[in-house]
């Protein structure tokens, strides 16, 4: 048993101690995490990639919008480009659908049935999209297009997240 | 689907659906016309991974086949891929090839070749290769299509 006492002052001076390492730890706490994930501060809701697509072109007709960005694929991470199928609402409102087919991933392309020219057609296993990205139904895919988010910034279309379409009642 | 373990994973359960192979033929030197050949691999591997996004769900992009430039018993060698590719699932073989030197011997292996002749890339930046590339492959749309709908023979 240790015959050690410890004094008033010792004592208040390791307690003070403790709690100011405790603060400055917890003041460093944030700015390692920053050094350490610079993603993560970035996460701050600028997630959207810019576009080159000038709001004001877009008209109801689908269009390819292309955007640049880094993806992980398996040992290598690179820039890859991505397109999204761009249109206008008659209500103004911008809607941007990713053109991969739900299927088994082939990409879709607007008016690429002859027959069916208001529709997207995935030339693999002939599944068809209204323009609003819901799956015909009889057609190889069983929901529909996904959707991306949408930013306007200084008239530029920016694109953002993929979400499911709501329009498939999910 | 791509040549890696993600991509075949995934397919395991559909594998009925992809009976169509994409095999790049790619022509390889060690002499001067090395750095050509060079070009021409990254224009086929980034052409080859363009096709494959866009009719992922339906063609394997095999490897790349390799081989001497000149070799005149290239296609001996390529038939072997042939046999065993259609042993196993796959009902179609494409090539996809910018060596006309091939021209002579698409009689002899049944597949459809597909001749994309080589463009340089190594100039432009990352999105005017995208759109090349992009172009390029609406170009096969047609054949892929047509071969599929069986209105075309494939040799």
């Amino acid at each position: 048993m240790s015959k050690r006492n410890v004094s008033r002052r010792q004592f208040l001076n390791y307690t003070l101690t403790g709690v100011g390492g405790f603060m400055a730890a917890g003041m460093l706490m944030p700015m390692i995490r920053f050094a350490i994930d610079p993603a993560l501060a970035a996460d701050t809701g600028s997630n959207f990639i810019a576009t080159k697509q000038k709001v004001a072109d877009i008209t109801t007709e689908p269009t390819r919008v292309d955007f640049t960005f880094t993806e992980v694929d398996g040992w290598y991470e690179s820039d890859a480009t991505n397109t999204a199928w761009v249109y206008k609402q008659k209500d103004g409102k911008i809607v941007a659908l990713s053109p991969v087919c739900k299927h088994l991933g082939c990409t879709v392309d607007w008016s690429g049935d002859k027959q069916h020219p208001d529709q997207f057609f995935c030339p693999c296993h002939y599944g068809r999209y209204e323009k609003s990205g819901l799956n015909v139904k009889g057609t190889p895919p069983l929901g529909p297009l996904d959707i991306f988010e949408t930013k306007v910034k200084d008239g530029m279309l920016y694109v953002g997240k993929l979400k499911t379409n709501p329009i498939g009642g999910a | 689907m791509k040549w890696n373990v993600k991509d075949v994973e995934m397919f395991e359960q559909a594998r009925k659906y992809v009976d169509t192979a994409l095999v790049p033929l790619v022509p390889i030197t060690f002499d001067e016309q090395m750095q050509q050949m060079i070009l021409w691999n990254d224009f086929m591997s980034i052409l080859s991974m363009e096709v494959e996004k866009m009719f992922k769900g339906r063609i394997l992009l095999t490897p790349i086949f390799y081989y001497v430039k000149g070799d005149n018993r290239k296609a001996d060698s390529l038939q072997i891929w042939v046999k065993e590719l259609k042993r196993t699932q796959f009902k179609h073989v494409f090539f996809l090839s910018s060596d006309e030197s091939w021209e002579r011997d698409v009689r002899i292996l049944s597949g459809l070749f597909l001749f994309i002749p080589y463009r340089s890339i190594e100039h432009q930046d990352k999105e005017q290769v995208h759109q090349l590339m992009k172009q390029q492959s609406q170009l096969l749309i047609d054949h892929f299509t047509k071969i599929w709908k069986g209105e075309v023979d494939q040799n």
